[in-house]
């Protein structure tokens, strides 16, 4: 039987796969449970790990173009995850998964870096990526992701969320929390800021 | 001499353009200007361009499949654990205001924003609305602003309440202080300021601002309630990502029923009493440009709304549910639900053709406030105070004469205590002094503040599709 579910998942579009997730109980924390209830929490699993696989490549994208090295990107997508499930109860498919998703990344990572600014260690990745940032040095990735960086807070994850994750405007303001047209303007502005950069 | 260039109002539809996120109407538009306007045309060509090179930086892949790991936290229970030592590393740390980098960022800038708000000058402010209390609400907050601590909030157990609630009571006596929003003296401007950066220092990493246990939505409803008051007077954009954070914690508490309950356990039964803060607090939110609220507060209204009977009485946990009394209950939903409805629908010539539960519902609000002196009770009042405002029309000033009366005689008069109210009523014991005399300063300041949260409410749900307005 588990193994027909996990079958199936692969063709369940996202928000269902969350809704088996959101039904999970945890079978060892319910005393007297029946022999079958571990069925249901193999299947919620099996749900969790396919919406995992399908969004863990985007997601550490968006962490790396959001500044994040290899380590602090991995580390956020599983805490991202950790996150999805800890708030599935939540969830509600009245609006994209991948809103949900990006809500979740975003908290995660604002939380990292408030744990970040405490740690006096310095993130030789951004020490890294600052130096690479130097105008004059056109046509390589690296100028891309340079200037990204020095886009601000505000104006960087509109961009990011549009240009690389391929969120439509209506998603993003609802991850941001912001109007749709405060989206449209970050974006416009973000972008002019990054064509200057990249033009020097 | 030229002119400056004036911006076209096509341009920042040439992002949206190059990266697809034009609508079909919106594409159609911009394509007719493009073809006249060279300017745009190259400004979108350009977009395009730098999006195909941005595109171009190579995806990556996580190093291993992490679904792995990340199943294994899961089934150790250490996704729950998480939040857990995230609560309690962040309520135990001494260093935690100056370890929360961005919400002090946050508050930095809110004493200039409060400066610029305040009046100039006492000569300069509109006179005080007729039958307005102005002595008896200064001599409130001069209680108010003896009694605050130095790092901001009002100590609940210094003053005779429970510990837990130190930060709801912040949150109230930020609202008492801000009062009708007309401006700050400088004193009350600092004082708000203090009392912001407390209630950010005291967001959590999920975005709760208050303690893990003990009230926890009381606290968190308030106050996001009280910031949002700052926000809505100031336009202080470092407040908002403090706000982001507050509202998505209470949009992922809200129960499926669409009511809220003391914790933020999904198993937790909801109630109208903090039900009211957290609809309160969106509908504030809608008003002020966070448009995703308005989804979030329409469910609240429909929840409050399934808690109204057809005499007119709204219940606590159920319709006719009345553990602590009727009147308190029907005037706080009573108060957002008469509100956020087109006035006429509740007027009382329209029992039969109109809302009839809705009528009733403003007539229970007329009658327990016609009563004036009743049991003290200082929470009853206050939301009576503003219920009126929305329920009794033209009679609404002889009402708020009789709720205003009892207040006034429990204003300590003279002494340590001078200008703060007795903690006398039944929630005192929770609340304390500090409860006590902002809940009555609030009643006593509803004449300017109601009509002022009556229209942000009806503005917020204008703005709401019309398609998700439940009873209207």
């Amino acid at each position: 039987m588990y193994t027909a579910h996990v079958m199936d998942l692969g063709g369940l579009p996202d928000h269902e796969l969350m809704l088996l997730v959101k039904a999970y109980r945890d079978p060892s924390a319910a005393p007297g449970r029946s022999p079958d209830d571990s069925e249901p929490a193999a299947v919620a699993e099996a749900a969790f790990a396919e919406l995992i696989r399908r969004h863990q490549g985007p997601l550490l994208n968006y962490f790396r173009r959001m500044g994040a090295h290899m380590d602090e990107a991995e580390d956020l997508v599983q805490e991202t995850f950790l996150r999805v499930f800890g708030y599935r109860s939540r969830y509600e498919p009245v609006s994209k998964f991948t809103s949900f998703l990006y809500v979740l990344a975003r908290h995660a990572r604002a939380d990292a870096l408030r744990r970040a600014a405490r740690s006096p260690e310095p993130r030789t990745d951004a020490v890294e990526s600052a130096q690479g940032a130097s105008p004059g040095s056109r046509g390589s990735h690296l100028d891309v992701q340079a200037a990204l960086d020095r886009l601000s807070e505000t104006l960087r994850p509109a961009v990011v969320l549009s240009v690389f994750q391929g969120l439509s405007y209506q998603e993003i303001a609802d991850v941001l929390g912001i109007p749709l047209g405060t989206v449209k303007s970050r974006i416009h502005a973000g972008m002019k800021q990054l064509r200057e950069m990249l033009d020097d | 001499m030229t002119e400056p260039e004036r911006p076209c109002p096509f341009e920042e539809s040439a992002s949206a353009w190059a990266l697809e996120a034009l609508s079909g109407e919106e594409l159609a538009r911009f394509e007719a200007h493009i073809a006249s306007c060279e300017r745009c045309r190259s400004e979108a060509e350009a977009m395009r361009g730098l999006v195909r090179r941005m595109r171009e930086l190579p995806a990556e892949a996580p190093r291993r499949d992490l679904a792995g790991a990340i199943l294994q936290a899961v089934r150790a229970g250490s996704s729950e654990e998480l939040f857990l030592d995230e609560r309690v590393r962040h309520l135990r740390s001494p260093k935690r205001i100056l370890a929360l980098c961005i919400g002090a960022a946050a508050a930095a800038c809110l004493l200039a924003a409060l400066a610029v708000w305040r009046y100039p000058g006492r000569a300069e402010r509109e006179p005080a609305a007729a039958g307005a209390s102005p002595r008896e609400v200064e001599q409130a907050v001069r209680w108010l602003l003896s009694a605050q601590e130095p790092t901001g909030e009002w100590d609940a157990e210094k003053w005779g309440g429970q510990e837990n609630y130190t930060v709801g009571l912040t949150g109230l006596a930020v609202l008492a202080l801000v009062g009708d929003a007309r401006g700050l003296d400088r004193p009350r401007a600092q004082a708000v300021a203090r009392a912001v950066r407390y209630l950010v220092s005291r967001q959590g990493p999920g975005g709760r601002i208050g303690p893990a246990t003990g009230g926890v939505l009381y606290n968190h409803g308030i106050a996001t309630v009280a910031l949002l008051e700052v926000y809505g007077a100031t336009r202080d954009g470092a407040l908002r990502p403090v706000i982001d954070r507050a509202l998505a914690h209470m949009t992922l508490a809200q129960n499926e029923a669409g009511g809220w309950g003391y914790g933020v356990d999904p198993g937790e039964r909801p109630n109208t009493a903090v039900t009211t803060w957290q609809v309160h607090a969106l509908l504030l939110a809608g008003s002020l440009g966070w448009e995703e609220a308005g989804r979030f507060a329409e469910r609240g209204l429909a929840w409050l709304r399934s808690m109204l009977d057809a005499e007119g009485t709204i219940g606590y946990r159920a319709p006719r549910d009345f553990p602590y009394g009727e009147d308190a209950l029907a005037a706080m939903a009573g108060f957002l639900l008469l509100a956020s409805s087109p006035e006429e629908r509740a007027a009382p010539a329209r029992a039969e053709t109109g809302d009839a539960a809705l009528a009733r519902l403003a007539e229970t609000i007329r009658r327990s406030a016609s009563r004036g002196r009743g049991e003290l009770d200082y929470y009853r009042s206050y939301f009576l105070s503003y219920a009126i405002h929305a329920a009794a029309g033209g009679e609404a000033a002889r009402l708020a004469d009789a709720l205003r009366e009892p207040i006034l005689r429990m204003q300590v008069r003279s002494g340590p205590h001078s200008g703060s109210w007795e903690p006398a009523d039944r929630w005192s014991l929770a609340g304390g002094r500090v409860y006590a005399t902002a809940m009555a300063a609030l009643s006593l300041q509803a004449d300017s503040r109601a009509p002022r949260l009556i229209g942000s409410i009806r503005s917020s749900r204008a703005a709401a599709a019309p398609g998700l307005r439940p009873g209207s």
